[in-house]
């Protein structure tokens, strides 16, 4: 039975990535969301087992979707994806009850431990 | 406030020492009463105490720590006076702070307390966006507990010059490993320390009183070292194991590895019984003061010299060597050395001598205890051993020194109060040749009457200590190592079935060879009994049932090497002395349980049985 993931990134190009990294290894991509409010709207739908977010997007940042999503499951499992320098934003996503993070550019290698590691 | 118990265990090894050079101190003095100088150290120790008193909430012995401490000042700065009105109430007050020291004992060492942890960890370099990693590794550990004295402080790890490395205290119920475990599951960090904050490397409550020791210790608790051990005790056993599966199957680089493995896994065994050496010093401290009081008792005068107190032992051996010494040194004070007037008719100086000396010797270590006294009166040993029965030889000056040994250490003879009256020697020697025989060694004496009595202990350095069942089978008593055991039971007679003359169990369902241990070693088999005390031993994927008359308990047992004629099976690893002075085999549970399998696997089970039976009859 493959793993549901969900994934949320402004970028088609940083989506398309991050889908190929993860359907090579063998979870199944449900989903894909290009702002915060779409996040949620599919986390609602689809309850994939993995969310993938993006921190700045339009419509509502990762941060605050990541609020929303925890508000209304507690137990989503929700993986940051961020970049150099944004530490502060992330440990702020983490106390909104993120479990881990992955920082681009992505390392297909990193993205999967990552994952594994959240999933366990 | 501080939760004092966590430092019980360190408080008390050290206060102990202090109490060690506070009496050496007063000894010294009483040998030379104009000499004031131990005065000045002597004081520095006992102001030590009180604090250490006083750092533990012990009120009443640091109130008296400061009593002493105030005669002790006052004495300071006077002549020399009258010393023998003082010294009695000085070394009282020693005594006083040794047994408030007893009383703080920790009265369950075994768990250690719930307390806090002291966590280090490190983001590796090539870890980004360190400080989140970081911040991850914190909520994980405040998941098991609360964090404090964090360092750096929680914000600097969102700046650029957090430095990747973070400490902090972690009050928890969980253990060190647990949490270990749980910081590691966070990924990407390295957890650096994860310990009790109150075991080893804790700063000293107090600077050394020595002056140029300035040699750094770490003080660890024994039992540490013991599991230590252990795991590499079974490890070594991994070790024969592998060897063993892959003897002539595995060339090149595979053979070599594992010859690597062993050498090293061989080194770190040495490496590790190393650490456990402690110089003898460690006991001997305090037997001064022990001889002071016992002379004082008796009414002798004694001095009294230690040499080689610098030797190393295995820290087991020399605790349970230590009893023996207290023993042999008071049978001196009481029984060698003479009253002070009777030396004197005798042309012998007042003061008696007694001498312990430590020699190191190859891998063995020789302890002396010699006294200048009387001699022990072989008339009156053989008497006395006649009298009870126990086979003397007549003429009684003609006894040897090894044959007098074997009297005096002679249950019967030794611990009979009127031999201690009549030949003024012999309480509880058969106890400390017990003793030394469980631990592998020897004792020998050499008396002449008139001059004195040396009594020679010869141990091994090192202990191989074993963790073993004991069990009794056609009425003997064999020792089987724990590690090797893969259960116990107690046999129903349903669970046993018979198949082509053999002898099965059943257990979970499966059908496991059984024989009775004394029928495989070839000993008359007692009758059998129900239900059937078993000892199961795992042998690789196989497993072999043993039926023994009973379970004796599990003991901690000194191997000893064992020599089989040659020809015959290996169905022992060695041989040990039990605590009661008998000797026991140690069964090597693989080639028994090898042996088994052989005899369920042969046609005709009586032919292997009988074969079996004269095989080891031949070594015997």
């Amino acid at each position: 039975m493959k793993q549901s993931v969900l994934i949320c990134d402004d970028a088609l190009f940083m989506r398309t990535m991050i889908k190929d990294i993860l359907s090579e290894a063998g979870y199944q991509v449900v989903g894909e969301a290009a702002t915060g409010a779409e996040a949620v709207e599919q986390f609602r739908a689809l309850q994939p087992e993995l969310v993938t977010m993006d921190i700045v997007m339009p419509d509502m940042g990762g941060i605050d979707a990541v609020r929303e999503i925890i508000g209304e499951h507690p137990e989503a499992t929700i993986l940051m994806c961020s970049a150099m320098g944004q530490q502060a934003l992330v440990i702020e996503a983490l106390q909104a009850g993120a479990k881990d993070f992955i920082v681009k550019p992505f390392q297909p290698s990193r993205v999967l431990e990552a994952v594994q590691r959240v999933l366990s | 406030m501080i939760d004092t118990s966590r430092y019980a265990a360190l408080f008390r090894s050290e206060a102990l020492d202090h109490v060690e050079v506070l009496n050496r101190l007063l000894l010294q003095w009483e040998g030379e009463p104009g000499d004031l100088s131990p005065l000045e150290p002597a004081f520095r120790a006992v102001h030590t105490l009180k604090g250490m008193f006083s750092a533990m909430g012990l009120e009443t012995a640091g109130q008296r720590a400061h009593e002493l401490e105030n005669s002790l000042a006052t004495l300071r700065g006077a002549a020399a006076g009258d010393v023998s009105a003082v010294l009695p109430a000085l070394f009282a007050g020693a005594d006083v702070l040794e047994q408030a020291l007893s009383a703080a004992a920790p009265s369950a060492p075994a768990a250690p307390p719930a307390g806090a942890l002291h966590v280090r960890l490190r983001i590796p370099r090539e870890e980004p966006l360190p400080g989140v990693r970081a911040f991850l590794a914190l909520r994980k550990a405040r998941e098991l507990g609360a964090v404090a004295g964090l360092h750096p402080p929680e914000e600097a790890l969102v700046g650029d010059n957090f430095s990747g490395e973070l400490e902090f205290s972690l009050e928890t119920d969980a253990g060190p490993a647990e949490v270990e475990a749980a910081l590691d599951g966070v990924g990407g960090i390295d957890v650096l320390t994860c310990r009790l904050a109150g075991d080893a490397a804790a700063p000293p409550i107090a600077a050394a009183e020595e002056p140029g020791e300035a040699r750094r210790f770490v003080r660890v608790a024994p039992e540490r070292l013991d599991g230590l051990l252990d795991r590499i005790g079974e490890l070594l056993i991994v070790r024969d194991r592998l060897q063993q599966l892959t003897a002539g199957e595995v060339r090149g680089e595979l053979a070599g590895a594992i010859h690597q493995a062993s050498r090293m896994l061989s080194d770190l065994h040495q490496a590790v019984m190393q650490v456990r050496m402690v110089p003898v010093w460690q006991i001997t401290n305090r037997f001064p003061r022990l001889v002071r009081d016992a002379a004082q008792r008796s009414g002798k005068e004694v001095d009294f010299q230690v040499e080689g107190r610098d030797v190393e032992l295995d820290r087991s051996l020399l605790e349970k060597l230590s009893e023996s010494l207290v023993h042999l040194l008071r049978n001196g004070v009481d029984h060698g050395i003479e009253a002070p007037g009777e030396r004197e008719r005798l042309g012998k100086p007042r003061r008696g001598r007694l001498r312990l000396r430590v020699l190191r010797d190859g891998a063995q270590v020789e302890v002396q205890v010699s006294d200048d006294g009387r001699g022990i009166d072989r008339d009156a040993v053989a008497g006395n051993a006649a009298e009870r029965g126990v086979a003397g030889k007549g003429q009684s000056a003609a006894l040897s020194d090894s044959e007098l040994l074997e009297l005096i250490t002679t249950t019967g003879v030794s611990t009979a109060r009127s031999v201690t009256e009549v030949s003024g020697r012999g309480v509880g020697l058969d106890v400390v040749a017990t003793q030394l025989r469980t631990l592998g060694g020897s004792l020998e004496v050499e008396s002449t009457a008139g001059t004195g009595t040396t009594f020679k202990l010869r141990l091994p350095l090192t202990l191989a200590l074993l963790q073993a069942l004991l069990v009794q089978a056609g009425g003997q008593r064999f020792a089987i190592p724990l590690l090797q055991i893969a259960g116990t039971l107690e046999a129903a007679a349903h669970d046993i079935v018979g198949l082509n003359g053999r002898e099965y169990l059943r257990v979970r369902g499966e059908l496991v060879p059984l024989l009775g241990l004394a029928t495989l070693l070839g000993i008359p088999p007692s009758p059998t009994c129900s239900p059937l005390p078993i000892v199961v031993i795992a042998s690789g994927e196989r497993a072999v049932a043993l039926a023994v008359d009973q379970f004796l308990g599990r003991q901690e047992i000194v191997s000893k090497e064992f020599r089989p004629a040659t020809g015959t099976l290996k169905l022992f690893a060695g041989a040990t002395i039990l605590g009661d002075g008998c000797p026991s085999l140690i069964l090597n549970s693989s080639a028994a349980a090898a042996r088994v399998l052989e005899i369920h696997a042969s046609e005709g089970t009586a032919a292997a049985l009988a074969g079996a039976a004269s095989t080891i009859g031949a070594a015997s």
